[in-house]
């Protein structure tokens, strides 16, 4: 419920200005008359469920200034919707906007109004990851609201254009988590400033005009909610916005990252020298400068106003060794320059993973941004606030994302993904001993970006921390009663792929007098199997790629006659695929060498129920059978 | 001249000389008899002891044991009967009895025909009566050289007076005691079996589709047909097919919800290696064509008594349980590679539906 309370928050006071707050003044007390007239009481508590019973937003659009109206009412039928909707959030940057809180209310059960004063408003700092700007909060608790309840709110900010960093724009949601029963939007503007709307939302009914639009949707239902979507994408939506085009924000873009590189750059270059020496190959320039950006530079929000969207001077984060994703784009592409690599960057929303219609342009609709190059015909892409991903691969959690190259006339698109994200490879070595137990060394090798997971998951821990996190993984997968003795390297190199050691005894099993009938899962599989699972029900779901290699060599005694092997598989589908085969090697071992291969994909919700159908398939072989005959 | 102008040997059951015997006539039935119920086997030493015989009466050249092997070999026989005919005809001369005719070259081509067909029997598989037609007239050839040989040693007989008997020996009653209820076993199993067993004929290249049953398939030759449950298994098949050769047919089978495709397919592999433990099986699961349904495919191949064979089960899984299709063919080789192509296609073009 926390992450629905998030989203519903998010949406429903998502837009891209900030505030100054003038929270000591709440303008209008509201009175029964007012909210009587606005809403129809008996009516609304007829309904068993919680909802936004409405929503109004109105913009008044000239050269200088932005003012936004809104007004929001939302009904409580239960105890646990007040427990997680019973505050309201609302985003602001006090050098650029102005906000009056023109009244906000609790209406109690009995029709009794409650008027919020300043205590029940708070001004914090919400700064938060990766994120763009600097924006505070202003967090208003709606006291005394009980299940038949309601909470008024009703706020007015005015937008200095000709202080923000960012372009100015909107958007608005006439469908949330949960039913609306009026949305209204209305907008006027001057023939100086007339918007660029988008709209992709059905239940939208608007009249246009030469300078107004006039929107609005009645008894919008609520949207299902799915544990892997973004609402950016899923949710119809209007926007509004200042610019016209996407070439409007790379150059706003270029420019903020222009006014960030050396004009003099004799220092970064003797940086450079120092570090490389003359002329050092360009392989191992990028190397070098990418480790730097990434692991030198620590990473620190420096987006105080001013810096919200540009970049630090490269010479000051050089020296400062301190900066976030812009800050440490500009200095990778300002230190890739020296070597004659042009690389440029990228803005990316992490919220987003669909192009879709109807966007209007906006620098607010990214929150992060990277570096990207061609080197050898090929583009590379590196976030350089990963400190564990080597420079050859792009960050799991930026591929696939919405992008905009900041190159001329570029159009948004999703960054690259690798076709499997996840790789590894496993190498079992099984003795059956004498006693009918068994003796089992297993090496698991990560590619890239699995390494650079568990070297993620291995900052910050002690080694007996690590031991610990190592061991429950294989018992979690493997089994859960087997004492391991576990060995990892490879956790301090970028370009190093991480290996994992494991090396374990089982009890006797199996009686050796008789026949052998063995049968083992092949668990690293199942657990990707298990891990490649849609968590979506009702919308579309993009599965990033997993490939696992495995190879079990098993040293059988003579006392045993191996009669059946495991089946060959060859279960080849659009999905993906599993294949197994088995041979006996020149020294008389059973090797059976199983291949995963589960492609990133973008899986229609139609298609869901037979992409798990199709891992329920893939499961069922994963055992692998042994028989044999016992020496008589 | 040396030939002619010795006595003729007088002959008893129990001796005529002091290293050599005769035996009596014998009617020619008996020899039919004993050579069809032993499928030829007789024959060999039958023909061993006439040889022998005939070069003591004609004094003529022959290696008797070399004649074991020539019932077996219809190209030896060409050369073989014609010698034995010629001494047959120096005796009869010499006793001033009637020659072979003309109908000699007939018994001669019937015999090496017949040895002929055994001999390519195992080549091309042909119906299992003409098999039986073959050893007949063998049978009958034999025969009749019983017949004329018994012509010629009664002719000798009466010249010397020598009593005769018609009794089967010791080894021979034993031959025959094994032998008559082993050929009607046979003749049974292979020739009225499948004249009694009731069964439907189906059309190669159509599709065979079964009320209330999921599954369906295509025979891609002529020659099979629907027979009744139990003629292939045990009684619990679905549905049973006899194909156009002897040992060819396939079965399907229903495993219920309880069994998954490990334990059908592996016990299936484990059941073929019981029977013939040095057969090279592999085993293969795969989609059934663009479903999710898995498939494991069995097949296993090997040679018994120089005869390639051939098992293939094909199992699908389905949220009804498991369709199995089980299918066998042994052939001689000519026919099992004409077949095995089409037999394997048609066990791989089982499906569900």
């Amino acid at each position: 419920m926390k992450i629905i309370m998030l989203i519903v928050s998010t949406l429903l006071w998502l837009h891209s200005s900030t505030v100054f707050a003038d929270i000591d003044a709440i303008k209008n007390n509201l009175t029964q008359k007012q909210f009587e007239f606005d809403v129809n009481i008996n009516e609304v508590k007829k309904s068993a469920e919680s909802y936004r019973v409405a929503h109004q937003v109105n913009y008044k659009l000239n050269s200088r200034y932005v003012t936004t109206q809104v007004k929001t009412i939302w009904y409580f039928a239960n105890l646990n919707d007040v427990q997680e909707l019973g505050q309201s959030n609302i985003s602001f940057d006090e050098h650029t906007q102005k906000i009056n809180i023109i009244s906000a209310a609790t209406i109690l059960p009995s029709g009794d109004i409650y008027n919020l004063t300043s205590d029940d408003i708070k001004e914090i700092d919400s700064n938060t990851y990766n994120v763009f700007s600097s924006w505070q909060e202003l967090l208003i608790n709606f006291p005394k609201l009980d299940a038949g309840g309601f909470s008024v709110l009703e706020y007015e900010i005015t937008t200095d254009l000709q202080k923000k960093e960012l372009d100015w724009s909107v958007s608005q949601f006439p469908q949330i988590f949960y039913k609306t029963g009026l949305f209204t939007l209305s907008a006027t503007w001057t023939d100086e400033f007339k918007p660029k709307i988008g709209i992709n939302s059905s239940f939208l009914k608007c009249e246009d005009h030469s300078n107004s639009i006039i929107c609005h949707a009645n008894s919008v239902p609520a949207a299902i909610m799915d544990k892997n979507i973004y609402g950016y994408d899923e949710l119809g939506h209007i926007e509004l916005g200042e610019l016209t085009s996407w070439d409007d924000v790379i150059a706003l873009t270029m420019k903020n990252f222009n006014s960030a590189y050396s004009n003099s750059p004799k220092h970064l270059q003797a940086f450079l020298k120092l570090e490389l020496g003359e002329n050092p190959s360009k392989a191992k320039a990028i190397d070098f400068i990418h480790q730097f950006a990434s692991r030198n530079i620590r990473y620190l929000s420096k987006s105080e106003h001013g810096h919200a969207v540009i970049p630090h001077e490269t010479e000051k984060t050089l020296d400062s060794k301190i900066g976030d994703c812009k800050d440490k784009t500009a200095l990778f592409i300002d230190l890739a320059k020296q070597v004659g690599i042009e690389a440029y960057p990228v803005l990316l929303s992490t919220n987003r993973q669909e192009v879709t219609n109807n966007l209007v342009p906006s620098l607010g609709k990214f929150n992060h941004v990277i570096a990207c190059y061609i080197y050898n015909n090929k583009e590379y892409c590196s976030d350089l606030t990963d400190t564990d991903t080597h420079w050859k691969n792009t960050s799991s959690w930026v591929q696939h994302k919405f992008s905009l190259r900041i190159l001329p006339n570029s159009k948004p698109q999703l960054l690259m993904s690798e076709r499997y994200r996840w790789n590894y490879d496993v190498v079992t070595k099984v003795k059956l001993n004498n006693e009918g137990g068994q003796e089992e060394n297993q090496t698991r090798t990560y590619g890239n970006l699995y390494s650079a997971w568990f070297k993620g998951q291995a900052n910050g821990k002690k080694k007996e921390e690590l031991q610990r996190f190592l061991t429950d993984a294989y018992q979690d997968v493997v089994a859960s009663q087997s004492s391991p003795e576990i060995t990892i390297s490879g956790l301090n190199e970028m370009d190093s792929n991480v290996k994992i050691q494991s090396i374990t005894s089982f009890a006797p099993f199996q009686d050796t007098k008789e026949d052998l009938d063995y049968s083992e899962v092949d668990a690293w599989l199942l657990n990707e199997i298990k891990n490649s699972y849609p968590t979506n029900q009702f919308y579309d779901e993009y599965i990033p790629g997993t490939s696992v290699s495995s190879r079990y060599i098993y040293d059988i005694p003579e006392f045993w006659k191996v009669t059946l092997k495991p089946a060959d598989v060859q279960l080849e589908h659009k999905f993906g695929s599993l294949r197994r085969h088995s041979t006996i090697d020149s020294s008389g071992q059973l090797v059976i060498e199983t291949s995963l291969n589960l492609p990133s994909t973008h899986i229609k919700r139609s298609e869901l129920e037979s992409y798990s159908l199709f891992l329920d398939a893939l499961r069922q072989e994963l055992t692998i059978r042994i028989f044999g005959d016992a020496a008589s | 001249m040396t030939e002619t102008t010795t006595p003729p040997p007088s002959f008893n059951e129990e001796q005529t000389s002091s290293t050599f015997s005769i035996y009596a006539p014998r009617p020619a039935f008996l020899e039919f008899i004993l050579t069809f119920f032993t499928f030829t086997l007789s024959a060999s030493f039958w023909l061993v002891a006439r040889v022998r015989e005939v070069k003591y009466i004609s004094r003529g050249k022959f290696t008797p044991w070399l004649w074991f092997f020539v019932p077996s070999f219809f190209l030896a026989q060409l050369f073989a009967f014609p010698k034995l005919f010629r001494e047959m005809n120096k005796i009869s001369k010499t006793n001033d009895t009637q020659e072979l005719g003309a109908w000699k070259w007939g018994l001669l081509l019937l015999l090496v025909l017949s040895t002929a067909f055994t001999n390519i029997s195992d080549k091309i598989e042909l119906p299992q009566w003409t098999w039986f037609i073959a050893l007949a007239i063998y049978s009958f050839c034999i025969a009749t050289l019983q017949h004329r040989l018994n012509y010629i040693k009664i002719n000798l007989a009466l010249s010397n007076q020598v009593k005769i008997k018609y009794v089967y020996k010791t080894w021979e009653w034993v031959l025959l005691i094994i032998g008559i209820p082993l050929t009607l076993f046979v003749f049974y199993t292979l020739v009225l079996t499948p004249i009694l067993t009731v069964s439907k004929e189906i059309i190669k290249d159509t599709t065979l589709v079964y009320p209330e049953q999921p599954f369906q398939l295509m025979l891609l030759d002529d020659g099979w047909s629907e027979v009744e449950l139990g003629s292939f298994s045990d009684g619990s098949a679905e549905i049973e097919l006899g194909g156009p050769l002897n040992n060819m047919h396939f079965i399907v089978f229903k495993h219920g919800l309880n069994n998954n495709l490990n334990s059908v397919s592996y016990w299936r592999q484990g059941n073929i290696l019981k029977e013939n433990s040095k057969s090279k099986c592999t085993q293969v699961r795969e989609f059934h064509e663009q479903t999710i349904d898995i498939t494991a495919l069995v097949i296993c191949e090997g040679t018994s008594l120089l005869d390639p064979y051939l098992y293939i089960s094909k199992a699908i899984q389905t949220d009804k349980g498991i369709y199995e299709i089980f299918g066998y063919l042994s052939s001689t080789k000519f026919s099992f590679d004409k077949y095995k192509d089409n037999f394997i296609a048609t066990a791989k073009g089982f499906k569900t539906i």
